[in-house]
């Protein structure tokens, strides 16, 4: 009894020492890393968006419901200068978790991006490859799915998303 | 063992990956370039070293039944440590090499130096191997880098993952020199894009063990051949010794 007692104290305060260990340096690293990931994020943006570099970037966000963002991207310190909007779809499929990024202006589709996935990357460097240009130029009224990749998770995870941000493009036009 | 020898032992002796074949799986995974290769080798000798000191200072402390879980949650800790480091300083990096840090913790090199040498020897000597084993392991993922990449590529980039070789990107390969023969040669038309995908992967790392089997046999073959040659010699000397005793008593 003693014998797993000691066991189980061993085991502990290794665990607290580790837990310890790990909270300490993520309170030096946290901003860092949500710093990069925010500027990783704005980057993506830039390119969809087409912005030029000297531009420096803010964005407004809005939660619309499943899994979907709408993403108001302007001018830092000028709201009213405008790029356009994204569209941030996080969905959950059979290969993992995947956030796809559709860009709309004046009714069209700019480009849509997987900006992190945890999908089987070569399945979404087939998507990436074979699929996602299709969308560039498509209007938002009237856009096509390709049926035969449809078997694939990835791609249906992107053609969901990519359907939930036309419409709600289309709704807040209508608003 | 000398400090010395136990140092460098990790380099060729008994590199974890060209003699003990461990670690296969980022050998495989995150060579496809040079500085993908070194990040990763930076990132476990950190691990390793950092793992092997706290073990054995621990070591008298852990029971036998328990050192399993104990040192993979010190090892976890490292890894989980070393991931947050290169996401707020190598973000480049962090993204490449994306599900293989976590799976650092899964090595079977680091666990297998904390159960082999740090439980059993003391700090200096654990830290001692775990850096010199460390630094073997990034030695051999290195070479596969610059191996796979070069062939793959027609060149070797630098500036893209690592922060400290810059802000601009370098690209060398030999393009410099042949051009001085012929103007129009390009490198890159003529790379084996086949070396920088999952199954060149293995043909890489084949080909290395290969080259490093031959030079070990060749070693052994001339051992051999040396050891014979003495037995021969001593045989011949004792013969002929023996023909002198026997021409004394007659």
């Amino acid at each position: 009894m003693q014998a797993n007692l000691k066991k189980a104290l061993v085991l502990f305060f290794i665990a607290v020492i580790s837990g310890l260990s790990i909270w300490l340096v993520n309170q030096a690293t946290e901003e860092q890393i949500a710093m990069n990931e925010r500027n990783r994020e704005l980057d993506f943006y830039r390119d969809i968006l087409t912005v030029e570099d000297s531009y420096e970037l803010d964005t407004l966000e809005v939660d619309l419901g499943d899994g979907l963002t709408e993403v108001i991207v302007f001018e830092k310190d000028n709201p009213s200068n405008e790029f356009g909007l994204v569209y941030k779809g996080a969905q959950k499929n059979s290969y993992g978790d995947i956030t796809i990024l559709v860009g709309i202006k004046d009714d069209a589709i700019l480009s849509v991006v997987i900006s992190g996935s945890t999908n089987t990357p070569n399945f979404v460097k087939r998507v990436e490859k074979n699929n996602l240009g299709t969308f560039e130029g498509m209007s938002v009224s009237a856009v096509t799915y390709d049926d035969k990749t449809g078997a694939s998770f990835t791609y249906g995870s992107v053609s969901e998303v990519v359907m939930l941000a036309t419409q709600a493009y289309t709704e807040r036009g209508n608003e | 063992m000398t400090r010395k020898e136990n140092f460098l032992k990790g380099f060729v002796k008994e590199n974890p990956i060209f003699v003990f074949l461990l670690g296969m799986c980022p050998a495989l995974a995150v060579t496809a370039s040079f500085e993908t290769s070194l990040g990763m080798g930076i990132l476990v000798i950190f691990v390793l070293t950092m793992s092997n000191i706290v073990i054995s200072s621990v070591r008298n402390f852990i029971p036998y039944e328990v050192r399993t879980p104990a040192y993979i949650v010190i090892i976890a800790t490292f890894v989980t440590i070393v991931r947050m480091l290169t996401a707020a300083y190598a973000f480049d990096l962090y993204l490449s090499l994306g599900v293989f840090i976590p799976l650092i913790v899964v090595n079977c090199l680091i666990l297998g130096r904390a159960e082999a040498f740090a439980s059993k020897n003391s700090v200096l000597d654990s830290a001692i191997d775990g850096f010199g084993m460390g630094l073997g392991f990034t030695f051999a993922l290195v070479v596969i880098g610059i191996f796979r990449e070069f062939l793959g590529t027609g060149g070797i980039m630098l500036g893209v993952y690592l922060p400290f070789f810059g802000p601009n990107e370098i690209s060398i390969s030999l393009d410099l020199i042949i051009n001085l023969f012929n103007p129009d040669f390009v490198s890159e038309e003529y790379a084996l894009n086949f070396f920088v995908v999952a199954p060149g992967a293995f043909i890489a790392l084949g080909m290395i063990l290969a080259f490093m089997q031959g030079k070990k046999a060749k070693r052994v073959r001339l051992e051999i051949e040396e050891s014979k040659r003495l037995i021969i010699k001593k045989k011949n000397a004792a013969l002929a010794k023996k023909a002198t005793l026997a021409k004394e008593a007659s």
